[in-house]
Formats: structure tokens, sequence, C-alpha cells
């Protein structure tokens, strides 16, 4: 049938609610309070309120806040990693 | 009334049964509007138990960006990926965690719209053009994930549109003029029903044929091209024969056939469009778009120059026929309109292996 050939993308998604267990299992619920992690993209300080998206890389813990304008630096960083990861 | 009880008891059940078996089967084959009213189930029973926020956020995302995903492959031959939301870390969850994978945050009831302009940002960006991605230039990356999430929005939650235009496209907008010019160009190709149809599908096209090619300017030239032909086209003025309806690049090789002349239809002679359809099936047109009126008598015209176009070259496959609303340039003044478009593909036009001075056409019109 059909609709058995479809593709799925998955997408990881943490509720708010549960952003202090992320915390507490990555270990850095008390850095996280005392407002140590920054934007990868604009250096602003990452909180419960703009954080956008979360991402692992090279044994980092990277944070995206909600500003668009890093929303739309952080799809152009993906895209740019994967061209140079296929190349 | 034991009358009534026992016409009940002979039809109402297997009637129940019949119409509980209709909505299952509906429903079976199109799970996204399944998940449209299970969302607002959800979200009525997050009222009195909280945690239903999760169900009913889950489905209204997956609903509404796989509905416009299906929307979409009626209008193309490509097949999109659907998205599925993964919650992580729920409650004693254990966290679900990958090297370079993004776990998105998700805001509670009162930010449904901003749920979904992330969500819905990430999927064009991350897997709309995924074929092709590699070969675009930045700035036009860019462009096409901000319009196409803007369409997304338009057809799924136009409450939402609002809020991406002033927080996403306002902003690189006012930064980045190259964003400017080609969402503007966009525009146009999108009021001709053009964008999905032709654009990307033909940039999806593009992906699957140049998978030895390196990334190059070359390419990145070409798809600017295409744009520019497409947005020229959509601006035409319906009789300008003078707008060239054909592009012809390296890699993209597609031809845009009206068939619309009512005086031409009326005489009945399908010839002089079917000589022009087999000339470029002769030009190794790779995809042929065939646009006309969508009233019954131009829809049957159009069917039969296609149907003699096909019984002469075998080769070439009729891919997609379908209607949509549009808008064309009538005298300077533009009108809304109902049209009939089919897709024909001529596989054995496609290349895959290209070389350096490789321009195989020159176009007869």
């Amino acid at each position: 049938m059909k609709f058995m050939d479809k593709e799925y993308r998955e997408i990881r998604a943490v509720h708010e609610r549960d952003l202090n267990n992320v915390f507490e299992k990555l270990g850095i619920k008390i850095q996280f309070e005392k407002g140590e992690f920054k934007c990868k993209f604009c250096k602003q300080k990452i909180t419960h309120l703009n954080l956008y998206s979360i991402f692992p890389e090279s044994g980092n813990i990277n944070f995206v806040c909600d500003v668009s304008a890093c929303v739309v630096a952080f799809a152009k960083y993906n895209a740019e990693k994967n061209r140079n990861f296929r190349d | 009334m034991p009358f009534a009880i026992t016409l009940w008891i002979i039809f109402g059940f297997p009637l129940g049964a019949a119409v509980a078996l209709v909505i299952g089967w509906y429903f079976l084959k199109h799970p996204e509007k399944f998940e449209k009213w299970f969302s607002m189930l959800a979200w009525a029973l997050s009222n009195i138990w909280e945690k239903f926020d999760y169900y009913a956020t889950k489905a209204e995302i997956q609903g509404l960006i796989n509905s416009f995903v299906s929307t979409l492959e009626e209008s193309t031959t490509s097949t999109f990926p659907r998205i599925s939301l993964q919650w992580t870390a729920r409650g004693k969850d254990e966290l679900v965690w990958e090297e370079g994978r993004a776990v998105l945050v998700m805001r509670d009831r009162g930010h449904r719209s901003k749920n979904l302009i992330h969500a819905a940002y990430l999927f064009t960006s991350e897997s709309l053009l995924k074929r092709s991605e590699r070969h675009l230039s930045s700035t036009q990356k860019v462009s096409l994930d901000l319009f196409s999430t803007k369409l997304i929005l338009d057809k799924e939650n136009k409450g939402a549109v609002e809020q991406f235009i002033a927080d996403f496209i306002n902003p690189e907008v006012d930064k980045n003029d190259a964003v400017r010019e080609l969402l503007q160009k966009f525009i146009y190709i999108e009021r001709l029903g053009a964008f999905f149809p032709i654009l990307i599908q033909e940039l999806t096209y593009l992906g699957s044929k140049v998978f030895l090619a390196r990334p190059s300017n070359e390419i990145i030239i070409e798809v600017k091209s295409l744009v520019d032909f497409l947005e020229t086209f959509a601006q035409r003025q319906v009789g300008d024969t003078k707008v060239p309806d054909v592009f012809v690049g390296k890699y993209m090789r597609c031809a845009i056939r009206i068939v619309a002349s009512r005086y031409v239809r009326e005489k009945g002679d399908i010839t002089s469009h079917k000589i022009r359809l087999n000339r470029a099936v002769k030009d190794n047109f790779e995809n042929l778009y065939i646009i006309g009126g969508s009233g019954e008598l131009n829809r049957d015209f159009m069917d039969d120059v296609i149907e003699a176009c096909l019984e002469e070259n075998p080769q070439l496959a009729k891919v997609r026929d379908y209607n949509f609303s549009n808008h064309i340039n009538i005298d300077g003044r533009t009108r809304k309109v109902q049209t009939y478009l089919v897709h024909l593909h001529n596989p054995g036009a496609v290349k895959y292996l290209y070389e350096a001075n490789d321009l195989l056409l020159t176009s007869h019109d």
C-alpha cells in the first residue's frame, strides 16, 4: 500500500517543563542556572525562556537561542556542515 | 415502539459499523488528518490533565506539516519526508542524544504558533531540499527555506504567518538585499502557481542528477537563471509570445507550453500544439509543463493534445495532472484564474554524467 512507502524524518524535541531533567542528566544544571551558557551564534546568555535548541557536537553541548537570526544561522551552519561532510 | 427497536437492531448496528469502517479507512489513508483531529481533542483534554499537551503538541505539529507534504506530493512527482516528533527526557525518560542532531525546545500551550514556526523551519531547512541543498548558495538556500516555511504556514496556520514574517523574514530581508530580491521573485513565481510544482521540482531533480558534481558557482548561476526564467514567465502578459517558455541549462532543461487559445480550441485542431510538444521532446527537454485554463472544454482539448503527443512519443510519461488557482496578467491587471497543469517527463533526456562543456541543447523556439 502506498502509505507504507512514506519516509519519516525524526525531529527530537524536549518540552520546556523537562529542561531541568535534561540539564540534570547532562550534569550541567548548576552551571545552567548560573547563566554560564551562551548562544553559539550571538553569545547571548541562555535561559529557560530563550532556549531554541540544544545540540551535542565533538563532545561539547551547544545551545542556540530563539532569536530568529540565530535560528537561521543554525540552519545555515547545519547546511554548511553537511556540505563539508559530503565533500 | 417495538418496531422501531427492531429496525434499529436490523439496520442501526451495520450502519454504525459501516460508518466507523469508512472513517477508519479514511484516517488510515490520511494519517495527518487523524493527527489534526486528535490534536484538537488532546488540547481540550490537556485542560483537565496537563500532560496531554505532549500528545497535543506532537499531533498538531505532525498533522500540520505532514498535511502540507501530502498536498505538495499531489503537485510534484517527488516524495518528501514526513516528520515524526519524538519527545526526549519526558518526565523520568532517558535523554536520547545523538552527535550533531538538534533537540528542539517546545513551549507550552501559550506558544503554539512559535512551536509550529520552529518545527516548520527546521523541517524546510533540513528536509525539503535535502538532495540539492549542497549545490545552492547560502542566499538561495535561506531564501528558499524562508519562502517554503511561509507557504506551509499560509496553508496550515494563517495565524502564525504574521509572526513568522515579523520574526524571521523581515530581519533577513533587512540585512540582505539578495534575500529580498529572491523572495520577491518567488512571490511572482508562486502567483503563477509554479513555486513547488516547477521550481522546487526542478531543484529536486537537480539534486538527483548532479550527485557526482562538486558544488560550484556554475550550478549556483544556473539555479539563479532558472529562478529568473520562471519569474519572467510568471510576469508575462497573456498573449505575449516573446517571453521565453523554455529553460535550457547545462543541468536543467524544462519547457512550459500553454494550451489555452480559444480560437484554436474551437477549431478543434490539435496539430499546432502537438507539433510544439513533439519539438520539445525531440529537443531533449526533460520536463514539459503544459498549462491552460481548467474549464471543461479547455481541459478536454489539452488532454487530446497530450494523448496525441504520448502516442507519438511512447517514451514520454505523464506524471501528474491537477487543477489549481493562480494569478495571471491580463492587459496589465492581475486576475485570479483556475488552471490545469500536466507534467510530462522525458526519462530518455535525463543525463547523470556531465563534462566541462556539456550543453547539449539548442532550442528551436
